[in-house]
Order: C-alpha cells, then structure tokens, then sequence
C-alpha cells in the first residue's frame, strides 16, 4: 500500500475485500430455488463427464437427513479443488465452452460462471466433498456454512481438505459425492419428493437419443415405495392421442403429425408430414397478447422464416406429446386421473440444450410461450399448457445468442430469444391446424347430436357474468358479454332466415362456447383484467360482421365487371405493396360485361377475402419479391358452368391441401394466427346471393397454366341476366 | 368557387351513422359534410380538397371479422391516394374503432404503405375513437355530442403544431368575415333593399379598384385589383386579431425551439423553406409571363447565334465568361429571364416595352471558378419546381432585354419572385446602375 503524508492528497491502492459472508450471498441469492441448485449439482457431474448421478434423500424426515449427490465422472484432484473448485468466479468451463472444447464425452460444458457449486447452501449449512480423479488419492473436504462465513473476512474463512486412501471411489472408481446436511428443508414429504423425482429426472431430455450416456436418479432408502409409485413419463406420454415432430434448420421445417386414434373410437389413426417447408410467422403484433406496447414499429415484412432466422439459435428440434381433456377421450386413455395429475404436474413446452434441461421453461407457472395467453380468436384450434407435453432441443454450440440468466431460470429476453419462441409457436401453429381436423372429427363421433337451434348461448355466458360479479369484473366485462350474446343471436336468426345448414352453426356454437370457458378459466385464474378484456373483445370480434350480413343483403342487378374493377381498385395499394401483379382478362374492354342480382357490398367483402387469402399465400410461396415478381393473382369471368357465370379467382401460390368441405368450415385455418372465418364468410356469401363457393379444377375454369396455385369461384346463379 | 372547402368531413357506409356524427357537429355548430361510402363507386376528391379533420370508418366494405385489419387498411391508404388534394394542406385521420391499438397499427401501414410520391396523403396524426362511446351504433342516435367535440378537440389538441395552424386557418377566415363586414359597413342602411344593395356593393368596389391599382389596370384583373385594397386591412386583422389566452397558450405549446440552437437547415430543407417564402406558382397561385417579377424559362432558341444577336455573347462567354461555370456543369443550369421594372409602372400599367433580365438557375452544388461580377445578384438556395436538388437563381443586371406587352404572351412562365424578394433583386439592381464612378490615378 501506497501512501503519503499529505492527507489531502492521498493515493491509496487498496484491494476488495469481501465478507465470508459473500459465499452465502453467492449461492443463496444467485440461485433461484432449492431444485434449481440441485440441478446446478448435476450440471457440474455432467461437465465432469459422470454417466449416472444419483441424488440420495436418506434419513428423510428425521432431524439428521442428509442429501447426498453423487456422479461417475473424472473427480478432482487436490490441484483441481485449489486452483478451481476453491476460486468462486473461475472461468475455465467458459473458456472452454468459448473455444468449443469438448470433453472426453464429447461434451461441451454448460457451467459458465463458476459459481453453480455454491448453490449447494440453498440446501444445507453442512457440506461434506468427497472426490477422487484418476490415479489421484481421495480428496476430502468438510465445509461448515455456519463456521465459514462467521470469520469476517473472505481471505480468513479456510476450508481443511484432506487426502487420504480411497474410502468411496476404490479401485479405478472415480467421481465425486457431495453429502449436504444440516438441510434448510427437513419436512420432505411425499409431494415433495415426488416433485424433486421429476425434476431430476427431466434434466436429461427423454425425447432425444444422445451418444454419451447422461441418467440421474432419485433415491430415498427409507421410503422406496415414494419413488417407485411415480408414474413413469415414458408409459403415460405413449397414450397421447398425437404426437408431432420438427426440426427447423437452414430456413426450413420438416414436420410429422401423427394422431394414434384413441382406444374405443371408431376413427382410423392420420399421420401428415411436411418435408423442408416454410416456416409461416405469426405476424408480430406492436401490442402483445396484454395490450402492453412492444415499441415494435415495424411490422417484419416477410411472414415466413428466412435462413437467417435461427441465427445464433442453430438447430431446433422439438417433440410434442398432445393429449385431450375432455372427458370422454380422457376416460377412454384409462387412468384419467393418473393422466391429469401427470399433465398438471408436466404440462408445458421445456427446453434443452445438448439434450439438458434449461429452467424454467415447462415448470409449472412458466408459460414461455404463452400458450395459455393467447388470442382467445380460435379458441378450439389453441393448445392449451395443460395438454401439452413438449421439448425443444437445441444446440448449446450453436445456440451462441440464447445466454442463459445469472438466476438460472431461462434466457435472458433477445432477440434470438423472441424468434425462438416464434419459431416454436411457427411449428405449433401447424400441429394446432392438423389437431384440429382429428378433433372436429372426434367430435362428429362423440358429439352427443346437439341441436344448435334451440341451444341458448344464454346459459355459459350466465356463467361468465356470474364469475365477473364475483371478481368485481362486471362493469368491464359485461358490456362485450352482452355483445357476444347479442352477436350469436343474430347470427343464429340471420342463418336460421335464410336457410342456411346448421351445421356451420353448431360449430360457431362450439367455438363461441370454447371461448367463453377459456375467458371463464382466465377470470377465476384471476388473470390481469386487460388481458381477460382483450380475450373478452376477441369472443366478441368471432361474429362480428353476421349482422351486416342482415343488412346489407339487398340484392338488384349488378355488372360483374364493376365488381372486379373495384376489388381490384380497393386492393391496389396490396397488389403495390405485395408486388402482385394481376392477370385480369374480365376487365378488357371488349369482353363483354354479365349482369346478375346480388348484394354488391357482401360480394365485394367476399372477393375481398379471396384475395386477402391469395395476398399472404403467395408470400408464403415467394418470400422474397423485390424487382421481379413471381407473385400472380388471376381474375376473370367464366360462363361455363352449369349454374350460370362465375368470377375465377386463382394465384400461384402454394395451393390447397385440404378438402372444401374443410377448407368452407369455420374457424380453420392454415395461417398460424388465421381466424379462419374468410372462406366460411364468401361460402355463406354466396349462397345468401343464390350462388355458390366453388374450387374448381384449373382446366374446369380455364386457368392458364402459370396459375398452379389456388383457384376458386364465385359462381352466380341463374339468375336474371340482361 | 364560392363553396367552401370542407374542413370537417366523416366517411361511413352506414347513413345512420353518418347521420348521426353531422348532427353531432351540428349541434356544436361546426359545419361537417357527411359522405356516405358506397363501394360501387369512387369517392368525389371535390368533398376532401379542405380536409382538416377526416373521420373514416375503419370498416368501409365490409365489417366481417378477419385474420387482420390489412384489407381495411389498404382501402383507406387507396381512399387517402385518390382522394387528399396535393394543396389541400395539413390534416388528420380520425378512425372509428374502440381498439386503440388498431388506429396504431393503421399508422404504421399508412407509413410504410402510402405512396411515396403523395406525401400529401400523408396524415399529421391517426387517432382512434369509439364510436359506441358517442352514438348509438343500432339506431344512431348522438347520445353524447358534447362528448363528442370534447374527444375531438383533445384529439386536436394532443397535437399543438396542428391544432394551433388549424386555429390560425380559422381566425384567417374570421379575419376574411371581419373584413368582408367592414366593406358592407361602407353600404348606407338606406341602400341595403334588395333593389339597391348590389348596386351600391358595385360602387364601393369599383371605387376601391380603381384607387388601389388605377382605372386602367382594373381591366386587367378585376379580382386582383379588389384584393389589392383588401389585403392590407386584411392582413392587418389578422395580425391584430384579439386571441384568447388558450390560443397565446397554445401557440406557446406549439412553437419551443425558438430559443434553444436549432441545427441548421439542410441546403434541401432551406431550399424548399425559401420557396414557400418567395416564390409564388401553380397551383396554388397563378401567373402570367408578364406579372411583376415572374420567371419565365429562355423564349429563343438557346443557341451562340441568339444570344449574340440579342445580348452580344456566345453560351460559352456567358455561362463561362460571365457565371465561371464549367463545361461539365452546364448540363444542370436553366437560362431564364426575369420580369423587373419599377412598382409604379407596373401597377399604373404604363405603356412601354417590358424589361426582362437574364438569369440562370444554377444548382447549388456547382462550384463557379472564378469570382463573378457584382452585377451578379444570387437569390437565396430554393428547391425549384420540377427539382429534387437546391438551386440558386442567379440574375445578371447588365443583360436586360426588352419587349412589347403583347410579346411576351406565349412566353412559358416558371414561377414568380414575391414582393420581397424582388424588391431585392430591383434594389441591388438600382445600386448597381447608379453606382458612381470617379476618375484616379492609381498609386502604387
């Protein structure tokens, strides 16, 4: 130390020097919970390249229980434990990482600060290291919490390591155990036990196969039967009725879906697949799912993942169990209670990197990807947390801009972080579409025949006033709750006038009544009251627009050319901004004009919507168009079907892949936030104007060849033609 | 056109609504055209030329829940193309959605969207408002106007640059009324029969013209020689116009940066500052060729022959001699002649030929290599019509050219110089001109 005699012009050079107690602070702030810093053992075992770890609970319940963990892998020796294992802060397992050296295993280490064996003080103030590397003697240390951290100073706490002839780790064993006692926690109960079973056992990805081999148990000698009862993943996830696969790589996805039927049901198991395809991206909102400003002012121009996407994200794979809650699927997987318990205690999407775990994702209470939250606009296509039971791989070297927080519960908030969950929710939405067929088929089966007609919509939206009295909601919410009732009403007397099937109602119905749960679980959920308001104006917004289907349905004589001239006028700025061009023979000067009686404003939002479909599809097919475009949308007027003319709308994009019984259904659609009401609307559209929604052959409507994409009709009646 | 451009208009496809939203502004005595959208045809540009305030429903075709808003807003992005007139001035666009969020998202598309060769299209502001807050959407009746016009005004107000101009647009047209009043003071009470009152309005405006610009230039323009008269007591009210301490607040709001160090203009930005300061043209204003200080592009052939029959040089000697502009430079300079003459003559339109001087539009950036002559006069940097670059408008006092009245008809008129900046120009060229000169030896 420098000084001087001037005590007004002093240099001093002094070094930090922290309390004893900064070790405590360490660990027990650092890490966010006991299971958390269990697993931060285990961390270390498999940066040591340990095969099996086993975490002992032994003497439980009594006052001297113990928790041992103990690993297989290459042990320290004394040199280790003093030029590492004693330097809080070391970076050598970052430097390694960095440098992308792998060990014996072929593993790259996941510890990065240096400071994961502290947390073992979030579990007890006794630590007892055993440890023994290669042709090394055993190392013994014994740390007193309590001893530690009374000295004042850091420089002054001194831990005794003793070496002595190997007593655990004999022969060529080597590997280290670590015996915490004096636990923080010594009232284990079964639950508790079976929770920590769990997470143990989920730190390893059961989804994927790896080259090494990476196990940890859970052992409590006193009372096996705790742990033997758990149900085990592997039997329980095998009676998920649908299983999905992805892996997103260079820009594109390969995908399969399987649906594995369900025992008792007379419906034939589906598999899709989709090989190197687009990812579609929900477009980003500037509001979020809470109304809460993203400050995002720019909307991405493309709406599906280009290459670069997954930069500093890698690879993403991922493996989606889905099940079914209701009641009759659930009754027939067997064990329903079983399954739900399992679904309450698994449900959620975790992630993984080299095959091991990253809290906090898929705990119970993490909802990364708000699954739970979203939109309530499609209520039966959205998956739920509590069906769900998913894993996301990914790979820790590539994975470079996902760092993981100090506190160890997930990744810091970025950008790649944001496009990550994108992603996944990219993959979901498809998973979400293909679910969703199986599902309206299961319910044709199980459907109990209910009639639309006379059912009142009254009834669950009781419900919901009732449970916005109780949580003082009633102001905010009963106003949309009236609307929604209002609206479905209309609907109901505008279909039932006009003669419409019943069949698209009874599925509005479901829908309506699928939304107004999931608003109803939001509200006991005690869910902030901007989000419940949000969900609360989606139900609203399903049926919004079948009361200006009342009345705007005064049908005269119209010129179908005129109705073409101004789809294609109001859409100019789409076909500009899209860089669309338009193949439009209808509107030459000498073709002819066709005359027909229909509403020109409901056939205008009609042709609206097939364009509105062709705009994103062919964006879809050709992501990036700049000078030279691609994109071609045709619109013309046929007259030769049988019914009378028709205007033919077509484009090359990517096509159909669904029936049009489907594709005219409400509420699906391929688009990953699709209401999926458009094709539904034209349909009912035309048939309210005597007419029909077709999906005719190319050949069928003259489509020139280039148009290899979707083509439809709006085929007009007979009608009275001048 | 003696029918006032709107300033408030609302656009829906509902009658209902539309009707109620007029009879809301009704009520608080605000004039409000009401144009019903029919999707079979396109909208009248007539009814927007004034715009100030522009209510559009969002859901002009049709009102069906979708996937996004886009194909709404790609039918108000072609409605505000179509529709916003390039001198229309500023306005904004009021939607009528209970989602805040949707009028956001409209902003954005209309940003990314709009035409960027309309910038006029563009609104200052997109402000959302309910419409179930205000009327009744099922039977439209206005439930609270008073509401109403208070939403409005916060939404005007939220923006100070705007709602003070605005303010400013309407005490113009107060000051006009003001005006306008004072002249029909002039009227005896006993000649305001209807027998008697255009009559006697005739003579007070005939007396008026004949004052302000000389019995023999009222043919000229009948109009101009009225407004000579007026303009002044115009201007006048509105500059002393008595505001109210809302309107001095508000202007407070509006204007802050007065006092603090402001970064300089861009050449661009001064460039299209100056012209809206001193040069006047189409549309907005008219000109002739042979209006007091317009700008009228070369009439002859640009040739070595012309320009040495008419001012003695060839383009070489003149653009190189005279302005030191390179060869490679000339590609970008404009020959012009400027109308210059005494303001009396002008105004008492006296006979004699008209005096021009040439000029030469030559962009800023282009470096003159040699120092020219003080009979040089250099306007300031303008962004000249039909230019994306700033310029400067040189004149040259030494090469006038005359012509009679009738010869200058079918010259092209580019733009006119304002009062000021001509008065300038006149100035320097009168400085010039009489310059004495004085006989010295020279001593070394």
């Amino acid at each position: 130390m420098a000084a001087t005699n001037d005590p007004g012009n002093a240099e001093l050079k002094l070094p930090f020097r922290p309390r004893a107690r900064l070790l405590q602070l360490l660990g027990d702030q650092l890490i966010g919970t006991p299971r958390l810093a269990v697993f931060e053992l285990v961390k270390n075992a498999y940066d040591a390249d340990a095969e099996t770890v086993i975490v002992t609970l032994k003497d439980i319940q009594a006052p001297n229980s113990t928790i041992i963990v103990e690993d297989d892998g290459d042990g320290m020796t004394l040199e280790t434990i003093r030029d590492i294992w004693l330097v809080p802060g070391h970076d050598h397992r970052q430097t390694q990482r960095r440098a992308l050296q792998r060990t014996r295993l072929s593993r790259l280490p996941l510890g990065e600060k240096g400071l994961g064996r502290f947390a073992v003080h979030k579990l007890g103030d006794q630590i007892e290291l055993v440890t023994r590397a290669k042709d090394n003697p055993e190392c013994v240390a014994s740390i007193d919490w309590d001893d530690l951290i009374k000295e004042p100073f850091l420089s002054d706490a001194e831990v005794t390591i003793r070496t002595r002839e190997p007593e655990i780790f004999k022969g060529t064993a080597t590997g280290t155990r670590m015996t915490i006692s004096r636990l923080r926690e010594t009232n284990w109960t079964r639950g508790d036990v079976r929770r920590l079973f769990r997470q143990i056992t989920s730190i390893s990805s059961p989804f994927t196969n790896r080259s090494d081999r990476f196990e940890t148990l859970l052992e409590v000698p006193e009372h096996p039967d705790w742990v033997a009862g758990v149900p085990d993943a592997d039997a329980l996830l095998e009676r998920a009725p649908w299983l999905f696969e992805f892996t997103f790589a260079d820009g594109l996805l390969t995908w399969s879906y399987k649906f594995r039927s369900v025992t008792g049901l007379k419906l034939a198991p589906r598999a899709a697949t989709g090989d190197k395809v687009p990812l579609q991206i929900a477009p980003e909102r500037d509001f979020d799912l809470y109304g809460t400003n993203q400050g995002r002012k720019t909307q991405p121009k493309r709406i599906t993942a280009s290459e670069d996407y997954a930069k500093g994200i890698g690879p993403i794979k991922g493996t989606f169990f889905v099940f079914d809650r209701d009641r009759e699927i659930l009754n027939k997987l067997g064990d329903s209670q079983l399954v739900q318990n399992f679904l309450d205690e698994n449900g959620g999407v975790r992630v993984y990197r080299d095959s091991i775990r990253v809290y906090n994702y898929g705990e119970p209470g993490d909802d990364w990807l708000g699954l739970d939250l979203r939109r309530v606009n499609t209520p039966t296509r959205n998956i739920s947390r509590n069906i769900i039971v998913g894993a996301v791989d990914l790979s820790l070297q590539l994975s470079d801009q996902l760092t993981e927080k100090t506190n160890r519960e997930g990744f810091v908030e970025s950008d790649a972080y944001h496009r990550l969950k994108q992603i996944v929710l990219g993959a979901l939405s498809i998973l979400e579409v293909e679910r969703k067929i199986d599902k309206d088929n299961i319910r044709a089966l199980t459907g109990k025949g209910e009639d639309p007609e006379t059912k009142n919509i009254t009834q669950p939206l009781d419900a919901l006033r009732a449970a916005a009295k109780t949580h003082d909601l009633s102001k905010e919410l009963d106003p949309l709750i009236d609307k929604a009732e209002k609206n479905y009403n209309e609907m109901r007397d505008t279909m039932l006038r006009a003669g419409l099937s019943g069949m698209g109602l009874a599925v509005v119905f479901h829908e309506i009544e699928q939304g107004v749960r999931v608003l109803h679980d939001a509200i006991e959920g005690g869910g902030k009251l901007e989000t419940i308001q949000i969900q609360a104006r989606e139900l609203v917004r399903i049926l919004d627009g079948f009361s200006e289907l009342l009345r705007k349905g005064d049908r005269k004589p119209n010129s179908l050319k005129t109705l073409i001239r101004r789809a294609r006028d109001i859409n100019r700025v789409r076909f500009r901004n899209h860089n669309v061009k338009l193949v439009c023979p209808a509107l030459e000067e000498t073709v002819p004009d066709v005359e027909r009686q229909f509403a020109f404003g409901l056939l205008l939002g009609a042709l609206n919507n097939l364009l509105d479909n062709a705009f994103y599809w062919l964006q879809v097919r050709w992501p990036d168009e700049k000078s030279q475009t691609r994109r071609e949308i045709y619109i013309n007027i046929e007259n030769d079907f049988a019914e009378g003319p028709a205007i033919i709308v077509a484009d090359n994009g990517p096509g159909f892949q669904d029936d049009p019984e489907r594709l005219t259904r409400p509420f699906f659609s391929r688009r990953p936030d699709g209401m999926g009401v458009g094709l539904y609307y034209t349909n009912m559209v035309m048939e309210l104007n005597g007419g029909r929604l077709a999906f005719p052959d190319a050949d069928e409507a003259n489509v020139p060849d280039t148009f290899d994409g979707a083509a439809l009709a709006l085929v007009f009646g007979k009608g009275a033609s001048r | 056109m003696i029918f006032a451009a709107p300033r408030f208009v609302v656009v829906d496809d509902k009658p209902e609504h539309l009707g109620a939203i007029t009879q809301a502004f009704q009520y608080l005595g605000s004039p409000c055209i009401g144009v019903r959208y029919n999707p079979e045809e396109e909208l009248n540009p007539q009814h927007f030329r004034g715009v100030r305030c522009l209510f559009l429903d969002l859901h002009l075709v049709d009102g069906q829940a979708g996937t996004d808003q886009k194909r709404h807003y790609a039918l108000i992005a072609s409605i505000l193309e179509d529709n916003i007139s390039q001198n229309g001035g500023p306005f904004i666009l009021v939607i009528w959605t209970e989602h805040e969020h949707l009028s956001n998202e409209l902003r954005d598309y209309l940003d990314a969207s709009l035409d960027q060769a309309k910038p006029h299209a563009r609104p200052l502001a997109v402000l959302g408002l309910a419409k179930e807050r205000f009327i009744n959407t099922g039977d439209g009746v206005v439930n609270q106007p008073e509401e109403l016009r208070a939403a409005i005004q916060n939404a005007l107000l939220s923006n100070a640059q705007l709602s003070a101009l605005l303010g400013w647009e309407a005490d113009v047209l107060v000051a006009a009324g003001d005006t306008l009043a004072a002249l029909l003071n002039l009227v005896p009470p006993a000649q305001r029969t209807s027998a008697t009152f255009p009559g006697a309005l005739d003579t007070i405006l005939s007396r008026l013209a004949r004052e302000s610009v000389g019995s023999s230039n009222v043919d000229v323009n009948h109009r101009a020689a009225v407004t000579n008269a007026l303009a002044p007591i115009l201007a006048d009210r509105i500059m002393n116009q008595d505001v109210t301490p809302e309107t001095k607040e508000l202007w407070q709001r509006a204007l802050t940066k007065h006092n603090t160090p402001l970064p300089d203009a861009s050449a661009s930005e001064a460039g299209q500052i100056n012209r809206m300061l001193h040069l006047a043209g189409p549309p907005g204003e008219t000109i002739r060729s042979s209006d007091w200080g317009a700008v009228v592009t070369w009439p002859h052939p640009w040739t070595d022959e012309e320009l040495t029959n008419r001012l003695g040089l060839t383009i070489e000697q003149l653009l190189g001699g005279e302005f030191f502009v390179d060869n490679a430079d000339r590609q970008g300079c404009r020959a012009v002649l400027v109308r210059v003459g005494a303001v009396c003559d002008y105004a008492q339109n006296r006979t004699g030929p008209l005096t021009y001087l040439l000029g030469v539009e030559i962009p800023k950036d282009v470096k003159h290599k040699g120092k020219m002559s003080e009979a040089i006069w250099k306007s300031p940097v303008f962004v000249l019509p039909g230019d994306n670059d700033p310029s400067r408008l040189h004149v040259h006092i030494r090469f006038p050219l005359t012509v009679l009245a009738g010869g200058c008809a079918a010259w092209v008129p580019r733009y006119r110089l304002r009062e000021q900046l001509l008065m300038h120009l006149i100035a320097a060229t009168s400085t010039y001109i009489a310059r004495p000169g004085i006989v010295q030896l020279p001593v070394k």
